[in-house]
C-alpha cells in the first residue's frame, strides 16, 4: 500500500506527445496490476486533460483520475530528460510526469498524500532534486519524504 | 499586515486544488502578506473560511474549476480565477490582491452567518442551521405535491373520489402522485435534519424516524424531535466507535451504526409518538381556530412574519407552518402566507411606478422585475429595497403584508397550492378577492414607502403636491 513504488517509477521517460505519455503511463500502471480496468481508467484521464490540461507548468503535468477502474491508490511517476510537448498552461517541455491513479474511495487515506505531493510539487527545489535523480533507488527516497 | 484569503478547488479535487493552495502561500510568503487558504477537495474541505476570516479579509482570491459558495464574499472584493491560473500566476494575484484595485462583488451581503464558514456558532444558529437543512430538502416535495393536488382541484374538489360526479380519472391520478410526494414531506424533513448533524450515518436513521413520524401522526413536531434525536445520536455512536481499527471502518459504517442507531431512535420514536401526536394535533387545531376566532391579529402576526425577513427564518416559520396544515387540508392559513409572502415585492413594484421622480433608474428597472417576482410569490425581491434602509422599509412591508393577510384571512380565501403565486389563480376560490387583498395591502404600503424617499433632484419626473404630514 504505497504511494510510490519502484516498478511504476520510469527514469529517462521517452514520448513524442501528450497522448503518447499517457498511454505509456497507463500501460505502466496496468502491468504493476494497479488498474482493474484500462480501458477506463485512460478514458478518464483524457477526459480529464480534455477538462483543462494538467501540464500546469513548471515543466510538471500530473494527468489524474479517481475511478473504481483502480484497484489501489498509486502514483506513476516519470522523468523525461529532454522534455516532451504535453500541451502546458504555460508552453514550456514537461520534464516531470506524475500519473496519479486513485481509487474510488473517499475515505482513502491517500488522498491526504495526493494532496501532500501536490503541494511539495509548488517548491523548486522539491522538483530539482527529482530531476537530478539518476536511480529508481533515490527518487524513491525523495517521493517518500511526503508523509 | 494585510491578510487575503483564497479559495482553491477542481473538478477531480486531488492535485490542483492542493498545488493552487500551496503556490498562493508561498507566493503570499515571498510577499509578506498574511493568508489563509481554503481547500475543496475530494477529502472535504481543509481550512474552511470562517465568518470572521471573511469579515477581516482585505481580498479574496478564488481559484477553482468547480462551484463554491460564493454568496458568502458579497460586499468583499473578489478575484475569480481558473485552478490553473493559481497555481501559473500566484505571485501576480497576491500583489493583484493587495493592490486595492479589486472589484468588488455585488449582491446582497450576507449578514446572517450560517453554514460551513461559522466557526463557533451559538446553539440557536446551530439548531437553525439544521432546521433549515431539512425544510429546504423539504419544501420541494411540498410544492410539487401540492400544486399537483391543487391542480386536480380544478376538475372539482370532489374529483378524486370515484363515487363522486366529479370523479375525472385524470385528476384522482394528479392527486395521487402529489399525495405521495406530500407524504414524503415529514421523512425528508427529518433525514435531512439528520444528515445535517451527523452526514450520512444521521440520513439513515433520520429517514426510519421521519417515517414513522409520519405514520404514527406525531407528524411535523414529531419529525422535528426525531431529526434531532437521530442526529445526535447517530453522531455520538460514530464517535463512540471512532476508536475501532480501520478494518473494521466498512463493517461500522454499513452493519453496527445503522443497526444500533435505527433500533434505538425507533423504539424511542414509537414510544413518543403517541403524547407528540397529541401536542402535534393540539397546536394544529389551535392555529386552525385562531383563523376562525381572530383572523386579525393571525393576519397581523402572519403578515409581520414573512416580510419581517423576506425569505429568512422568521418567513420560513411562517411559510413551513402554511404547507404543514396545507397537507392536513387546511386552506385557508396558507391564503394568508402566500398573501404575505406575495406583498413586499408588489409593493415596491408599486411605488416605483408611481413615485418616478424618487427612485433612480436602476432602482425603477429592478421595481419592474419585482412585478415578475411578487406575480411569482418570490419575496426575495424586495431585499435590496429593504437593504437600502431596512428600519424605514422593513415595517412598511411588514405594514403592507399584514393588510393583505388580514383581508385574506376576513374574508376566507382558501389557497390550495402551497407556491406559484398568481399563477396558481385558477386553483384560489376567491381569485378576485385575493388579488385585491394583496393589492390593497402593497398599494397602502407602496403610498407610504413612496413618501417616506425623497425626491431626487435630477429626475426627469414631475413635480408632484401634496405630502403626508
Amino acid at each position: 500500500m504505497e504511494l510510490f513504488r519502484e516498478d511504476t517509477i520510469y527514469l529517462d521517460f521517452k514520448a513524442q506527445s501528450k497522448h503518447e505519455t499517457i498511454v505509456k503511463l497507463v500501460d505502466l500502471l496496468d502491468q504493476a496490476g494497479i488498474l482493474n480496468d484500462k480501458n477506463i481508467y485512460q478514458q478518464e484521464i483524457l477526459a480529464r486533460e480534455e477538462q483543462s490540461t494538467t501540464g500546469i507548468g513548471f515543466g510538471i503535468a500530473i494527468p489524474h483520475a479517481q475511478t473504481t477502474a483502480v484497484k489501489e491508490t498509486r502514483v506513476a511517476f516519470a522523468i523525461s530528460k529532454n522534455g516532451i510537448d504535453y500541451d502546458s498552461e504555460d508552453k514550456t517541455p514537461v520534464y516531470l510526469i506524475f500519473m496519479i491513479a486513485a481509487c474510488n474511495d473517499k475515505a482513502d487515506l491517500h488522498l491526504q498524500m495526493l494532496a501532500q505531493l501536490s503541494r511539495k510539487l509548488i517548491d523548486p527545489v522539491f522538483r530539482n532534486r527529482l530531476m537530478a535523480c539518476t536511480t529508481k533507488k533515490t527518487a524513491l527516497q525523495i517521493l517518500q519524504e511526503i508523509k | 499586515m494585510k491578510k487575503i484569503l483564497g479559495v482553491t478547488g477542481c473538478p477531480t479535487g486531488i492535485a490542483h486544488t492542493f498545488m493552487a493552495a500551496e503556490a498562493l502561500k508561498m507566493a503570499a510568503k515571498e510577499l509578506n502578506v498574511e493568508i489563509k487558504v481554503e481547500t475543496n477537495g475530494a477529502i472535504g474541505v481543509e481550512d474552511a473560511l470562517t465568518w470572521d476570516d471573511i469579515q477581516q479579509a482585505k481580498c479574496i482570491i478564488v481559484a477553482c474549476d468547480k462551484k463554491v459558495d460564493m454568496e458568502r464574499f458579497n460586499g468583499k472584493p473578489v478575484i475569480e480565477v481558473s485552478v490553473a491560473q493559481g497555481i501559473q500566476r500566484a505571485k501576480e494575484l497576491v500583489l493583484e490582491a493587495v493592490s486595492g484595485n479589486v472589484t468588488v462583488r455585488g449582491g446582497i451581503e450576507v449578514h446572517h452567518h450560517i453554514g460551513a464558514f461559522d466557526e463557533k456558532p451559538s446553539i440557536g444558529h446551530v439548531i437553525y442551521k439544521h432546521l433549515m437543512n431539512g425544510v429546504s430538502h423539504m419544501i420541494p416535495f411540498v410544492v410539487a405535491g401540492g400544486v399537483l393536488i391543487a391542480i386536480s382541484f380544478l376538475w372539482g374538489i370532489y374529483s378524486f373520489d370515484p363515487n363522486s360526479e366529479q370523479y375525472n380519472p385524470t385528476a384522482a391520478l394528479l392527486k395521487q402522485v402529489g399525495g405521495y410526494s406530500m407524504g414524503l414531506m415529514v421523512p425528508i424533513l427529518t433525514a435531512y435534519i439528520a444528515q445535517s448533524i451527523a452526514d450520512r450515518p444521521g440520513l439513515i436513521v433520520g429517514f426510519v424516524a421521519g417515517t414513522i413520524a409520519a405514520t404514527t401522526g406525531s407528524g411535523f413536531l414529531g419529525g422535528i424531535i426525531g431529526g434531532f434525536l437521530a442526529g445526535y445520536t447517530a453522531l455520538g455512536l460514530v464517535k463512540a466507535l471512532a476508536g475501532l481499527p480501520k478494518q473494521f471502518e466498512g463493517l461500522k459504517s454499513i452493519f453496527v451504526v445503522p443497526l444500533i442507531s435505527v433500533a434505538f431512535v425507533g423504539v424511542i420514536m414509537c414510544f413518543l409518538s403517541g403524547p407528540v401526536a397529541a401536542v402535534n394535533e393540539y397546536m394544529m387545531v389551535f392555529l386552525s381556530n385562531l383563523q376562525n376566532s381572530s383572523p386579525i391579529l393571525l393576519g397581523i402576526v402572519i403578515g409581520c412574519m414573512c416580510a419581517f425577513d423576506m425569505g429568512g427564518p422568521v418567513n420560513k416559520a411562517a411559510y413551513v407552518t402554511g404547507t404543514l396544515l396545507l397537507g392536513q387540508g387546511n386552506y385557508y392559513f396558507m391564503a394568508g402566507v402566500s398573501a404575505a409572502c406575495i406583498t413586499p415585492p408588489i409593493l415596491i413594484a408599486i411605488a416605483t411606478t408611481v413615485f418616478k421622480n424618487r427612485f433612480t433608474k436602476d432602482e425603477r428597472a429592478a421595481g419592474v422585475v419585482n412585478y415578475i417576482l411578487g406575480f411569482t410569490h418570490i419575496t426575495e425581491g424586495a431585499i435590496p429595497f429593504a437593504a437600502k434602509s431596512p428600519l424605514k422599509v422593513i415595517p412598511i412591508l411588514m405594514l403592507g403584508s399584514s393588510i393583505a393577510a388580514v383581508l385574506t384571512y376576513l374574508l376566507k380565501i382558501q389557497v390550495p397550492a402551497p407556491h406559484g403565486g398568481f399563477l396558481i389563480l385558477a386553483l384560489v376560490d376567491q381569485p378576485v378577492a385575493w388579488v385585491l387583498s394583496i393589492f390593497i395591502g402593497s398599494g397602502i404600503g407602496a403610498v407610504l414607502y413612496g413618501f417616506s424617499r425623497e425626491k431626487l433632484i435630477d429626475s426627469e419626473g414631475d413635480e408632484r403636491h401634496g405630502t403626508i404630514s
